[in-house]
């Protein structure tokens, strides 16, 4: 029982560090763009895991906000899952962790082969906001 | 209303397309897996051809909720930071919320396209879902990205 009690605390652990250090991953690219960003934080309650705060942000950009919101960890077809949203377009792409990064997938379920860095994160932030 | 807790609620009308959608395609595709469970229904079961005709129709249902969504918030700013205690139509509502914004014309033109596609939708005169669910979502955003941060 105690054991099991472990395991899900390291694997909330495990995915609270990944959270984390995407958030300062994108607060970095964000400022050196010069573009403002909140941390805040947002609690998460998912089955088998209990409830949890997680790091979001929201960065002001030109022409509107982007939000990094955690969604969950145990998430169908995924280990865990983080959106990107942008808001006045209300368009959205999926982070999903993978083995050295963040893989994206679009709202069409059609993923975006390009590799999580700055470059495509900022590519990605005007694409969702124009 | 805060403008974010407005877009929060459009965001979720989003996210519940995206739940059923999934939830749909996952029963139509297994269908034979599904079918002992399939709901009694005026004591008839349930069809593929039913659910495949719901899934068909998915996009357009949630549409007009989107827009429904976005009359709801919009007649909240009528009544909350315009003190008004009239109905007026949609055109009207969102041609007067315009106004008192100073909105561009082509972004308050974009919305009333997508408040024409709903009643279209609605009165079931649509062949072609000219807009899809995500740029109504965007006209409809960038609308609101017109009203002040809080009222």
């Amino acid at each position: 029982m105690t054991q099991a009690v472990d395991q899900v605390r390291h694997h909330r652990e495990q995915w609270l560090d990944r959270l984390r250090h995407l958030a300062d991953q994108v607060t970095k690219w964000s400022e050196a763009q010069g573009w403002t960003v909140e941390r805040a934080r947002k609690e998460i309650n998912e089955e088998g895991l209990g409830r949890y705060d997680a790091p979001s942000l929201t960065i002001h950009v030109p022409g509107g906000e982007i939000l990094l919101q955690p969604v969950a960890l145990r998430v169908i077809g995924g280990e865990g899952r983080v959106d990107l949203r942008a808001r006045p377009t209300l368009a959205r792409v999926k982070l999903l962790p993978t083995k050295n990064g963040w893989g994206i997938m679009t709202d069409s379920n059609v993923p975006l082969r390009q590799p999580w860095d700055a470059n495509t994160f900022v590519q990605l932030v005007r694409d969702l906001i124009s | 209303m805060k403008r974010s807790a407005a877009y929060d609620r459009l965001e979720r009308v989003s996210d519940e397309l995206e739940s059923a959608r999934f939830a749909l395609s996952v029963i139509v595709r297994d269908w034979h897996r599904h079918l002992a469970s399939a709901i009694k229904r005026k004591g008839q079961l349930l069809s593929l051809g039913d659910l495949q005709r719901c899934l068909d129709n998915l996009e357009p249902t949630y549409i007009v909720r989107l827009f429904a969504t976005f009359e709801g918030i919009l007649r909240d700013y009528w009544a909350g930071a315009m003190r008004r205690k009239s109905e007026p139509t949609m055109t009207r509502l969102m041609d007067r919320v315009a106004a008192r914004r100073r909105m561009d014309a082509a972004t308050l033109a974009n919305a009333h396209e997508i408040r024409e596609f709903r009643n279209q939708i609605v009165h079931e005169n649509v062949d072609v879902l000219v807009f899809d669910f995500g740029q109504c979502g965007k006209r409809l955003g960038n609308y609101l990205s017109w009203l002040p941060l809080e009222w």
